[in-house]
């Protein structure tokens, strides 16, 4: 996390004007050692998203994740190579395929689904020993292999929860891998501290518990964020080609990952494109795509995303279903018109937000009202910040963005209202909310964080209260798989009398969380405001670490008030 | 038939909270075809020999064969609207007349002379029938086709004739709002919403009630058709013998003891005296009779693996 510190310092100090000959060896120069210092970054991310996602995952209990056991079933038939759809395999309730045991029967892990107070204590122990291959059923029968083939293989060499817990952490890290790489892309843009910022209050308790389980979902919310955050580098650093090699990347990756995740995902991306192209002027984009490098990427992204294409139109011939999909998988409204579906989606905008917050299983667990609240406070100030932004031609990004997650989701949902009902739900719609948070700093990003300590006090005080609302979901969601969610408060029963414990324990797990949660903290609030520490320790303790490191302390006590600048 | 695996489900997880059924009522043709192709453990039907599988489709179960077992029996009654009439006689012909708008009137003289005592209004016919549930026409269609003699000449079939007029399968049934309507419903919808008729039978009419419909069941015969085939006969003379017969249809044996220990386990829980109770309370359905059933159950249990 150091490196985002240190290349902050870097990329604020750019101004984007034309570069002498003396400046170009300078940029060269700097764009080397950011290039080490981005691969540094990334890692760190890398390994800082990885270890939080793996947390949730190992603090949801199995199958209480949106569509997960479909999702499971469908990884273990495809590193068997059932790949495609084959004449009579496909039923009302999905597609049925050839998969262990113990994966086909995860649906009897259900008993506290749509129960909230109902502890995860009631499931069954997975049988490792049922390992022959009978019938599972998916309904993600047509999804494209590509996700699934890395996160089966666990399925392959382990068995029963160990083998699952696997897959699970496989998923976390992609989704982990595009998430440090949108945050790396993000870091070199030329004012990126509210950028990274807003992309930091994006990463909701519902995006981390989202990563931690099986499904495309995740990975699909990752890549959009990424390849948001490259493009947005690639065209506001387009002269300065080699630098922006590792967003040039990200946005290729990220692009050929969204276009094999699921249909929807490319309009995703679709999205992204025309967002970040409303930033820019003509004159950078045409600027950007001169460069060779992003042609490079373009004739290497081409294919995939053709590949991509390739298996939506592969599977729209596939054989047809012998049936239609029950209720409850599908919910019709008679009489509900495709135009009444649109109007509904539009009424319920702010409906979705708690969703984006967290509202974790099977949409059965939302998060308390004070973390829904602290979240529901940053996410307000992001979408009013880019008011202050003169001319508001400036913003375009952005409210082309807000009006996509206000349009794009209800489009979907009501050319489908009539066949299968209102459908549609919050998660569906995280990688344009994403997207809308990092374009409302993009549009903000020439406004400056004020290094009072005012400002600092401030900026210390959310930060912590954001610690303090991450590690309240994450321990609200264990109470809820632990001892289940009742009228009345029963904290005390996860001590006393556990219906259900995750792997490691849920105290172990709360503590590596709050400590996680603090070094990511500690290390936004030194990128906010440079040479600054989040907390300090103890007076005695201090002076200890003086006398040890011979260094003084540089930071004055906090005071004064909040200033922002502008330089429009 | 949801209703009625969900039933049986809930009989058989509550002793075995470690297992699962995932059910697709997709209809009897696919589930044969399934079971055929090996893409299920069981399926269900209601008219099991009437179903003819697709060239593709393989021998059903094997060398060993399937098993074909009556489960449950959803009562079908003729509902019908007139204000103030609790009581009406129709026998097969004149249920036939007034499908295809041949009898048009309630106080038809067909209809008089098998109601005496009984006024009934001069109010037109007005049958609201639907394709929507294709069991309950097949179910009606094989009883006219049995007592209606030259009067219905349509057979038995799933859906109904083109002279006959078929609702929108859309729209909800409208007898409520319907003076003079006459529906063919499940036991499950009719509840004690709406009067119903009492049919004929071998000439003697039975009304519409689950005793009526559990006596016919009891008195009628159980016959073997084959190696593993049961019948449930209904007794026309001893109740109301108008119902949806539901098969389930195992395979005598499964490739894997696993599998076969499950299918096992499943079916003796569908004939259970937990899992019919589910099957009354959730799905409306009787029970077949007592000889059906330990027959049923002694087939079920003998389920073992083998080459499927």
């Amino acid at each position: 996390m150091s490196g985002l510190k240190r290349h902050a310092d870097n990329a604020i100090q750019g101004n984007g004007t034309p570069l002498s000959h003396r400046h170009m060896n300078d940029a060269v120069i700097r764009d080397q050692s950011s290039s080490r210092s981005g691969r540094k970054l990334f890692f760190q991310l890398l390994g800082l998203f990885s270890l939080v996602i793996s947390l949730w995952a190992l603090a949801t209990p199995l199958m209480a994740f949106p569509d997960e056991p479909a999702h499971t079933i469908k990884a273990a038939a495809v590193v068997r190579n059932q790949i495609t759809v084959q004449e009579g395999m496909s039923f009302g309730h999905g597609i049925h395929v050839k998969v262990p045991a113990y994966i086909a029967n995860l649906d009897s892990q259900r008993c506290y689904k749509y129960r909230p107070d109902t502890s995860a204590g009631c499931a069954p122990a997975i049988p490792a020993e049922d390992t022959y291959e009978t019938i599972g059923v998916t309904t993600a029968g047509t999804y494209n292999p590509g996700y699934y083939w890395l996160v089966g293989q666990p399925s392959l060499w382990l068995s029963g929860a160990p083998a699952i817990y696997a897959m699970r952490i496989i998923s976390a890290v992609l989704t982990s891998v595009f998430l440090a790489a949108g945050f790396t892309a993000l870091s070199r843009f030329l004012r990126p501290q509210i950028p990274v910022l807003l992309a930091s209050v994006s990463m909701t308790p519902m995006v981390l518990f989202l990563g931690s389980g099986i499904n495309p979902n995740s990975l699909e919310v990752a890549a959009t964020m990424a390849a948001f955050c490259g493009f947005i580098v690639l065209l506001d650093n387009a002269h300065r080609p080699k630098a922006i090699m590792p967003a040039i990347v990200t946005v290729a990756a990220a692009s050929v990952t969204l276009a094999n995740t699921r249909q929807v995902s490319l309009i995703w991306l679709l999205c992204v494109f025309l967002v970040g192209l409303s930033f820019y002027q003509r004159r950078s984009i045409v600027a950007a795509f001169r460069n060779r490098y992003v042609l490079v990427a373009v004739a290497a992204t081409v294919p995939g995303v053709v590949a991509g294409i390739a298996w939506i139109l592969l599977m729209l011939n596939a054989p047809a279903s012998a049936g239609v999909a029950p209720l409850g998988i599908i919910n019709p409204i008679p009489g509900v018109r495709p135009d009444q579906g649109f109007l509904t989606m539009l009424d319920r905008f702010f409906g979705f937000f708690p969703q984006y917050v967290g509202v974790m299983g099977w949409l059965d667990s939302r998060l308390p009202d004070e973390v829904q609240m602290f979240w529901n406070f940053l996410i307000v100030i992001a979408l009013l910040l880019p008011l202050t932004v003169r001319p508001l031609r400036r913003a375009a990004g952005y409210w082309l963005a807000l009006a996509m997650l206000l349009i794009v989701p209800a489009i979907l949902q009501a050319q489908v209202v009539t066949t299968m009902g209102f459908i549609w739900q919050g998660r569906y719609n995280l990688p344009l909310f994403i997207v809308v948070l990092i374009s409302a700093g993009i549009a903000a990003g020439r406004l400056k964080i004020s290094q009072s300590d005012a400002a600092k006090t401030v900026g210390r005080i959310v930060l912590l209260a954001a610690v303090a609302a991450h590690t309240l979901a994450f321990a609200y969601i264990l109470r809820r798989y632990v001892v289940g969610i009742r009228e009345l408060a029963n904290w005390q029963i996860m001590i006393t009398n556990p219906g259900w414990q995750p792997p490691l324990g849920w105290p172990a797990l709360c503590v590596a969380y709050v400590v996680l949660m603090a070094v990511a903290a500690h290390f936004l609030y030194s990128f906010a405001f440079p040479g600054a520490v989040l907390l300090r320790w103890p007076p005695r303790f201090a002076a200890a670490t003086r006398r040890g490191a011979g260094k003084p302390q540089s930071e004055p006590a906090p005071r004064a008030t909040i200033e922002a600048e502008s330089r429009l | 038939m949801s209703g009625l695996v969900s039933a049986w489900n809930e009989a058989w997880r509550g002793p075995n909270p470690a297992v699962s059924v995932a059910f697709s009522p997709d209809g009897g043709a696919v589930g044969l075809d399934a079971l055929a192709r090996e893409q299920t453990h069981f399926a269900t039907t209601t008219m099991p020999g009437s179903v003819e599988l697709p060239a593709s489709s393989g021998q059903l179960c094997g060398q060993a064969g399937p098993l074909i077992l009556p489960a449950a029996l959803l009562p079908v009654g003729v509902a019908y609207n007139l204000p103030g009439i609790r009581s009406v006689r129709l026998n097969a012909a004149i249920l036939a007349g007034m499908f295809e708008k041949k009898i048009t009137r309630w106080n038809d003289p067909l209809i008089l002379q098998e109601n005496p005592g009984t006024t009934l209004p001069d109010l037109e016919v007005k049958p609201l029938l639907s394709d929507k549930d294709k069991d309950v026409t097949e179910a009606v269609t094989e009883y006219l086709s049995q007592e209606a003699g030259d009067e219905w000449a349509h057979g038995i079939t799933t859906e109904w004739p083109d002279t006959v007029d078929v609702q929108d399968k859309t729209k909800p049934l409208e007898l409520d709002n319907t003076v003079g309507g006459l529906a063919v419903l499940d036991r499950g919808i009719i509840g004690s919403r709406y009067s119903t008729a009492s049919l004929q039978f071998d000439g003697s009419y039975q009304s519409f009630s689950p005793d009526s419909v559990l006596a016919a069941i009891e008195a009628g015969e159980t016959t073997l058709r084959g190696p593993g085939s049961l019948e449930q006969e209904l007794d026309g003379q001893a109740g109301y013998a108008l119902a949806v017969k539901e098969y389930v249809v195992f395979c005598r044996e499964y490739s894997h003891a696993q599998t076969a220990g499950l299918v096992s386990s499943w079916g003796q829980s569908v004939f259970s005296e937990t899992g019919q109770r589910n099957a009354n309370i959730f799905a409306s359905a009787l029970p077949p009779s007592r000889k059906t059933t330990e027959q049923a159950k002694e087939l079920v249990a003998n389920i073992a693996e083998g080459t499927e």
